[in-house]
């Protein structure tokens, strides 16, 4: 091994480096010429590696410069969207065992033919349209999407299942699935991995010999495919079960903590399990945030009384980029890198401010862009007073179900309460799947004299009308979580936002709906 | 990620060029996709941050545009563009305002020495190496495959091992060997291709 080499080339992505050591190897770059060439070699494969596996940039202003239009890559965005549904079959649901090698061929073709990962999913047979889960492909090259019940065939790749309940099933290709339910789904071929929170206790995986019941666990469920089942308990506890040929009997097994066994007996007896290549969790790649090279300057042009952009820290707080405008304290778990990323209820943490902020009754507007990683309830940006008891002004969150209406998923929430409290409000609430997790999202939240409106990705939604018309009122900031206090125990802070979130400004008025279509741009795609 | 593949020969880049000249501004997109994945590595052995690449690697190219009567057609492309990219480089390096870290000046200072390596480097290398890249990456043992993927940056080392239960240490050992497997790969992809 090259001490040198290797120091360098960790000294060359930020991580740690010996203060001694960093005088000695620029020496040694000034003098030896091999030493040179192999690093830049190394440097030059680091560097491909990244452009090979980073996104396509979105260059808006250069489109600008050279007079293209957004119609123009929609255009062609339309055509390969287009030629990417042609790919996806129609076909009506079958049973577990009943001629589905043929159907995971015909979808293994129709993949290979668009060189990629490429979910299919098909009509449902059964009647609900409900959204039961969103599928986030691993390498981002396709979108994240709702899933209803049906068939769901992975040629090949990895891709995460994302249940509104909150069970998350990581999947690996060749896979072929049927999602009956939140609680249910069938695996004919495929390795998956199933983490069921509290709550949610009682997920179903049926496979060809039988059928997986996960009791609140990190489970590794690998059926091959000639229907072998090997399943492996990493957390907690599963229960296997098995049908008799012959008999009304049903034959269970309960199984601990790292343990494991096969299904595959025709006799439906449960043996020991060999398989070690269970599947590990999968991290689906992040989108990263594309903004015009001069970000900071159209927005300060708009005139906001605050403008946090989330991208750097001074003296350990988010800057203000409004002249003398106050900073944001961070408590808890939030990094700080390109924007501010947030771990959600594993390692909770918040952005707050110190001092209020006087919000004007007669309006005022609330700009972000944030990219959750889950479908929880979460807070993006809660606006409390400065009482202890934190009530509520204003709140826009994320989450499944409007009241009164069927699970969906990526339903964007705008609260306004006058006088603040913690019960009753005016809400406006997005579509189900407008907002869904690993994509980027842009969104205004504004009210004036109580009329309040929220615009998601620079599209209306509203408006809406409140009772009672909010009058000039000192209010705090608490980015990422419902509310937090200066006391407060981190463990308790409620629906903790898990994502990023960069780009908040704030406005002592409302903006057009030209501004923030303008402002929303970004999000228009590259046709390169 | 669509890669783009089409490069250009001396006589195509005339026939671009000529065309953007006569009115036809969106042609420059044939060259933005035949030059942008070799700027951006160019850039990104330069700067830590992908998004200050893009950045650069866009402004890059408006000034490429902007200037393109200029180009003289006997000129190496590539050159010319890594040319306005140097100056764009330095003259970001000159207005970041937050303070500069002890790694970023060991990173510049070392760049600097790097500069005539990392030119070859680039001038060798074809677009086809992306997607050569990619399959050899899919090549790679898993934990490798892990490492490479998750793009170390920062204290994404520290983050990773914690996922992968070792040490940041052994991530960027696993790194070492991932890239020194990944240019053998791509080395003897392109012999085979030749």
């Amino acid at each position: 091994m090259n001490t040198d080499l290797e120091e360098a080339l960790i000294a060359w992505q930020g991580g740690e480096l010996p203060e001694d050591r960093a005088e000695a190897l620029l020496t040694r770059l000034r003098e030896d010429a091999g030493f040179r060439a192999t690093l830049a070699g190394l440097i030059w494969t680091l560097s491909l590696s990244k452009v090979a596996q980073s996104p396509d940039p979105r260059w808006i202003t250069l489109q600008e410069e050279l007079g293209m239009h957004e119609a123009d890559g929609a255009g062609e965005n339309r055509r390969l969207e287009d030629s990417l549904m042609a790919a996806v079959r129609r076909e009506p649901r079958r049973f577990v065992s009943s001629g589905w090698r043929i159907a995971t061929a015909l979808a293994a073709a129709a993949a290979i033919l668009f060189a990629g990962l490429l979910w299919l999913q098909t009509e449902p047979a059964l009647s609900s349209q409900e959204v039961i889960a969103v599928w986030v492909p691993k390498d981002a090259q396709q979108p994240s999407r709702t899933v209803t019940a049906g068939p769901l065939h992975l040629a090949q790749g990895q891709a995460k299942l994302l249940f509104t309940q909150g069970v998350v099933v990581d999947v690996e290709g060749p896979a072929e699935l049927e999602i009956h339910s939140e609680s249910r789904m069938v695996c004919r071929q495929g390795k998956l991995r199933t983490q069921v929170p509290p709550g949610a206790e009682g997920f179903c995986v049926e496979t060809p010999q039988g059928a997986v019941t996960d009791l609140g666990t990190v489970l590794g469920i690998t059926v091959s495919a000639q229907g072998r089942t090997d399943v492996n308990v990493f957390e907690g506890q599963a229960e296997l079960s098995a049908s008799i040929p012959g008999q009304a009997g049903l034959r269970t097994l309960v199984l601990n903590e790292a343990e494991k066994a096969s299904l595959g007996a025709p006799s439906g007896l449960f043996g020991m399990s060999e398989a070690t290549d269970f599947l590990a969790s999968i991290q689906p790649l992040l989108p990263r945030l594309r903004l015009p090279v001069d970000q900071r300057e159209r927005m300060l042009a708009a005139k906001p009384v605050h403008y946090w952009r989330m991208n750097r820290l001074v003296e350990g707080k988010v800057p203000n980029e409004v002249t003398g405008g106050p900073s944001l304290s961070l408590a808890g778990k939030v990094e700080i890198g390109a924007s501010a990323r947030f771990w959600g209820k594993e390692a909770p943490g918040v952005i707050h401010s110190e001092q209020p902020w006087i919000a004007p009754g007669s309006g005022y507007a609330l700009e972000l862009w944030f990219m959750a990683e889950t479908l929880d309830q979460t807070a993006l940006l809660a606006l409390t007073t400065p009482d202890p008891k934190r009530p509520h002004l204003g709140l826009i969150e994320l989450g499944c179900r409007p009241p009164g209406q069927a699970a969906g998923a990526g339903v964007l929430r705008y609260l306004l309460r006058w006088p603040a409290g913690h019960r009753d409000g005016m809400n406006l609430f997005s579509a189900a799947a407008s907002a869904l997790p690993y994509q980027w999202h842009h969104v205004v939240a504004q009210q004036a004299r109580g009329r309040m409106e929220l615009f998601l990705d620079g599209k209306p939604l509203g408006p809406a009308q409140s009772d009672a018309v909010p009058a000039d009122h000192p209010a705090m900031f608490q980015i990422g979580a419902l509310e937090w206090r200066p006391e407060q125990d981190l463990t308790q802070l409620r629906r903790a936002f898990c994502g990023q979130i960069a780009e908040l400004a704030v406005y002592d008025r409302t903006l057009t709906a030209r501004e923030i279509a303008e402002h929303a741009r970004p999000l228009m795609r590259s046709p390169f | 990620m669509k890669l783009r593949l089409d490069m250009l020969d001396s006589a195509q880049l005339d026939n671009t060029l000529d065309h953007i000249l006569r009115g036809h501004p969106d042609a420059f997109l044939s060259i933005v996709r035949a030059y942008g994945p070799g700027l951006r590595a160019w850039l990104g052995s330069q700067l830590f941050h992908q998004d200050e690449v893009d950045d650069l690697a866009q402004e890059t190219f408006i000034a490429a545009y902007r200037s393109l009567h200029s180009f003289q057609r006997s000129q190496d492309f590539g050159a010319w563009l890594r040319g306005i990219a140097r100056n764009k480089l330095l003259r970001h390096f000159e207005h970041v305002q937050r303070q500069v870290s002890r790694l970023e000046l060991f990173r510049r200072e070392a760049s600097a020495w790097l500069q005539d390596e990392l030119d070859q480097q680039a001038a060798k290398t074809r677009s086809e190496q992306l997607q050569l890249v990619l399959n050899c990456i899919s090549q790679l043992p898993e934990r490798l495959r892990q490492v490479v993927r998750s793009q170390l940056e920062g204290n994404k080392a520290a983050s990773l091992a914690e996922e992968m239960k070792t040490s940041a240490g052994a991530i960027y050992q696993l790194q070492y060997r991932a890239l020194g497997l990944l240019r053998e790969c791509v080395s003897r992809k392109m012999t085979h291709e030749h």
